[in-house]
């Protein structure tokens, strides 16, 4: 059900407009890492959000069910025939997918990097991300809330996607959050965790095993929080978990204090400054910027999971949420744009 | 092209060369520099990637190793671990601190996770937690990963470094074949204008070449061609025993023509003339032009004396035809000297000079054409001693004067003499005028001649008015001292020398001295009229006989040839032209004087004719000065 919502080949016209005109619309586009995940879910809605916040633009989202680097690279490309206004490109392979970024660029299709950075060899002027480094400072403040000012001992950091630039950022502003305010504490990793859920679960159950006493399990990717919950609350463990994504078992587990606090990289904002850019560039009323703009991320607690948990009850819900942020955004673009060599 | 622009397109080629081959130069250079700067990056590159490359299979060593002691536990898996354990942190450090800027920062962030790896793996070989391999294993993973994708971005960044050197390169090369281009254009340009430079300096070579070797009037050949030719032929002549011919031709009163009708006029003839002898002679023969109205023909293979006159009697011809300049026709002759080589010299410059001697003996005995032979040659040399002899004559103070008296026709008084030069050579003699005057007039030695007959006449005219005697004298004037304007002054400083009246000197004048240039006679005649001198024509009746001079000009005395007033009695052809002229001198108020009076029949004819002045024999011959004084004295007493 899920992967049929996700919108594969998706043509949404924003406006009141009917199909008839729909050919004569400038049309953009977005292809996804995996369209089975929430992240996924998150960032098309923005992304249709602001498209049809510009109106008069007909959108597609693709991409993969699974992680596929080489099918995103094919649906990139066959995107390319079709969305002359634009792509926005939300990739877990920046190398794979440079060439034919290269080609569509050459072709004067204009190419957003959104969520993980492009390779500089892309040639993609315009990213829209989180600053991940500060999204692994802000879980390593949540945990060292919950920590003594002393303390010593280890914290296991893992890491779904070695090499991925965003993910590996977050493991650092970790590790620098840590090194900075609790010196004694030995941050171990980041190790290899695995994308696959199952893997992934693997994985922590041995990291655990072989750091019984770690004072904290902390994972870059979505599945790491839900499967340290799950594992600490089968051993009835009294360490820490940490993780990112608003999954619904994530929020789950905060709630029921499996984990200490997720941090949101808030993808629907992502999607939706991506496509109004996008949407905007392919009406003609603007070029797209050059830069890097920093979308925020949200921490989420017990403190703030109420609201979380009724913002990801609804396509509305999410909306309203995120109507001021994207004003603000609508309003003064450039003050979000930040050098792209900044982004992290 | 003008001079102007060709030097402008040669200065606008060598600096766009110039700067083209300059251009080329920086475009090769910066070829070079960047390709260097290429290389070395594309070199730092390779470095970075073997060395996470290395870094990459020590990890992957490792991983191995870790997976061999998990299966088995024994001291052949054990030490394969030991061995790698910490093997690629020299690789990871050179990375951190003298890799590219991204190798830097994610060696700085790789550190951390390797050395934590290490000492996983020290406690794995330690056997302390067997735990820690798993973790380990996830370790090498993620570093493994990690580097992978480091990996990658950098062949990316390789290829995408390669691509815009490559682009950067082609721009380079696009620029290289333009300047190429440009320079070759310029080259040829280059090319070309030199070319035309050269074809400019060879031209004007042979330009000059002509030029020296042309008379620029006539364009024909000059005398150094001429000597060239010459100097060829007489050597083929000599070789292959043809006699070659070699002509001078000069015109006769060619300077009359200059002198009357212009310098202008004397070119065009000149021109003509040329054009005639071209035409008189074959193609292989050389017309040249000598200088003034002198020109040559070099006749080569003429075979015989013969066939150079027959030349000669064409060329001739040709000039015989009349000549028309500027609406006036004009008839001229020449006189052609000929001579043959090698029968007359075997060398080409004493070919010219008997050839030139043959021309001279031709215009002295009016012959037309002659040939050399010997005895041409002494008399030339003879005439030549003869010049030479009357200027030394005329400087030393040789020539003496006689004087012949004239008388009243109608009481027989004495009136005047008439001085005429005498040569008394040292060797030769007493010379008579009629030998020695025309040489005078042929080699320019009138004019001194007449100053100095004036100048003796004057000083005899004042020894004997110092003496008593009143008697008035008249001189011969040459025809060339009509023609210079400062002779009125010469005159006039001569009697003003003398202190004698103006009027005691008759200055005897022919028609044909005014005809050649009236102009500048008249001027020179006004000049001595207004001196006081008087004036006489003398031969009237035997030339041109123009009666518009008589009245135009301001003579006082018309002098009647001796051909008409001997024969007077006997003739009355001559009776009748002495008649007229008589009354046609008194009409016009000039006293008539008659020379030539033999007897004294004529002498009564021409009293009764009304002839005023008689001068001959009958009244007495020309006698020396110191003799005048004494004959004036017996003839006053005869009459008293």
């Amino acid at each position: 059900m899920r992967a049929a919502a996700l919108l594969l080949g998706l043509v949404l016209l924003s406006g009141c407009g009917g199909a008839a005109k729909s050919e004569a619309l400038p049309h953009v586009g977005f292809v996804v890492k995996r369209t089975g995940g929430s992240f996924a879910q998150e960032m098309t809605s923005g992304f249709h959000e602001g498209v049809g916040r510009i109106g008069g633009v007909s959108a597609t989202v693709t991409g993969p069910p699974g992680q596929d680097g080489h099918k995103e690279v094919e649906l990139f490309r066959d995107l390319t025939m079709a969305a002359k206004g634009g792509i926005a490109v939300a990739t877990s392979e920046p190398a794979l997918m440079a060439p034919s970024i290269g080609e569509a660029l050459t072709q004067h299709v204009a190419v957003v990097g959104v969520d993980m950075r492009l390779t500089a060899s892309s040639k993609v002027k315009l990213h829209v991300g989180n600053d991940n480094y500060e999204l692994g400072e802000k879980l390593a403040d949540e945990l060292m809330r919950r920590l003594p000012p002393d303390a010593t001992g280890t914290v296991v950091v893992g890491n779904t996607a070695p090499g991925l630039a965003g993910f590996d950022d977050r493991a650092d502003g970790l590790r620098g959050r840590f090194a900075e305010k609790l010196p004694r504490v030995l941050v171990l990793g980041p190790f290899d965790t695995q994308r696959d859920d199952e893997a992934n679960r693997d994985a922590w159950q041995r990291l655990v095993a072989a750091n019984p006493n770690a004072l904290a399990f902390v994972g870059t990717g979505d599945c790491d929080g839900v499967n340290l919950a799950a594992i600490r609350t089968e051993r009835s463990a009294k360490w820490l978990v940490g993780g990112f994504g608003v999954d619904p078992r994530t929020l789950q587990a905060v709630r029921d204090g499996a984990m200490v606090a997720t941090i949101s990289p808030e993808h629907y904002l992502k999607g939706a400054v991506a496509g109004w850019l996008l949407a905007r560039h392919a009406t003609g009323a603007a070029a797209l910027p050059a830069g890097w703009v920093e979308t925020p991320g949200l921490t989420v607690t017990t403190a703030n999971l109420d609201q979380i948990l009724h913002r990801q009850e609804s396509e509305k819900a999410r909306k309203d949420f995120f109507q001021p942020q994207i004003d603000s955004f609508v309003e003064d673009p450039a003050s979000w744009v930040r050098p792209l060599e900044q982004a992290r | 092209m003008s001079f102007w622009e060709g030097r402008a397109t040669a200065r606008v080629a060598t600096v766009g060369l110039t700067l083209g081959l300059l251009a080329l130069a920086g475009l090769a250079l910066w070829s070079s520099v960047s390709a260097q700067a290429t290389t070395a990056h594309v070199r730092a590159l390779n470095n970075s990637s073997e060395r996470w490359s290395r870094v990459l299979e020590h990890i992957n060593v490792a991983d191995n190793a870790l997976r061999d002691i998990q299966v088995a536990r024994t001291e052949q898996t054990i030490e394969p671990l030991e061995n790698s354990v910490g093997s690629a942190r020299d690789e990871l450090e050179w990375l951190r601190t003298q890799g590219q800027p991204n190798d830097m920062a994610v060696a700085a962030r790789l550190l951390p996770l390797y050395d934590q790896t290490t000492d996983i793996l020290r406690k794995v070989i330690a056997g302390q937690d067997p735990l820690q391999a798993d973790q380990a294993g996830l370790a090498h993973s993620s570093l493994r990963r990690q580097i992978s994708s480091t990996i990658g971005a950098q062949r990316l960044d390789t290829t995408e470094y390669l691509s815009a050197a490559d682009e950067k390169n082609s721009q380079l090369r696009v620029a290289q074949i333009v300047a190429f281009v440009l320079d070759a254009f310029l080259v040829g340009l280059f090319g070309m204008v030199l070319l035309g430079h050269r074809r400019k300096i060879l031209r004007q070579a042979a330009k000059n070449e002509h030029e020296a070797h042309h008379d620029a009037l006539t364009g024909l050949a000059n005398r150094t061609l001429l000597a060239r030719r010459m100097e060829q032929a007489v050597v083929k002549a000599r070789k292959k025993d043809e006699p070659l011919a070699l002509l001078i031709v000069d015109l006769d009163r060619f300077k009359e023509v200059n002198d009357s009708l212009g310098h202008h006029s004397g070119d065009l003839l000149l021109r003509q003339v040329a054009n005639r002898l071209s035409w008189a002679v074959r193609d292989t023969d050389l017309v040249a032009r000598l200088g003034g109205d002198e020109f040559a023909v070099l006749l080569p293979g003429v075979g015989s004396a013969e066939n150079a006159g027959m030349v000669a009697e064409k060329i001739l011809q040709a000039l015989a035809m009349p000549v028309t300049l500027e609406g006036l026709e004009l008839e001229i002759a020449g006189s052609v000297g000929v001579a043959l080589c090698p029968s007359d010299s075997g060398d080409g410059h004493e070919l010219l000079r008997h050839a030139d001697i043959a021309m001279y003996a031709a215009k002295r005995e009016k012959s037309g054409v002659a040939v050399y032979d010997a005895r041409l040659h002494e008399r030339g040399a003879a005439h030549l001693t003869a010049v030479t002899e009357l200027r030394h004559a005329i400087d030393r103070g040789e020539l003496f004067l006689h004087y012949q008296p004239k008388a009243l026709a109608d009481t027989g008084a004495v009136c005047g003499v008439e001085a005429l030069a005498r040569w008394q050579h040292p060797t030769r003699g007493l010379v008579r005028p009629d030998e020695f005057i025309p040489i005078a007039e042929e080699n320019g030695l009138i004019e001194p001649l007449t100053r100095y007959v004036i100048d003796a006449a004057l000083r005899q005219c004042r020894a004997w008015s110092d003496a008593g005697w009143e008697v008035p004298v008249s001189v011969n004037v040459g025809a060339a001292c009509l023609h210079h304007t400062e002779f009125p002054g010469d005159v006039a400083d001569l009697i003003k020398r003398h202190g004698l009246p103006a009027r005691l000197l008759t200055l005897e004048i022919t028609e044909s001295a005014i005809i050649s240039d009236p102009d500048r006679a008249v001027e020179v005649l006004r000049g001595l009229t207004e001196l006081g001198v008087r004036l006489s024509i003398d031969d009237f009746g035997t030339g041109y006989s123009s009666i518009s001079y008589l009245r135009s000009m301001r003579v006082h005395e018309m002098k009647l040839d001796r051909s008409f007033v001997t024969h007077m009695c006997t003739d009355a052809g001559d009776s009748a032209i002495v008649h007229a002229l008589v009354a046609l001198a008194r009409n016009f108020g000039l006293q008539a004087v008659a020379e030539g009076v033999e007897d004294q029949d004529t002498w009564t004819a021409l009293a009764k004719a009304g002839c005023d002045v008689v001068q001959g024999y009958f009244l007495s011959e020309p006698l020396p000065a110191e003799e005048i004084v004494a004959w004036l004295g017996d003839r006053a007493a005869a009459h008293a």
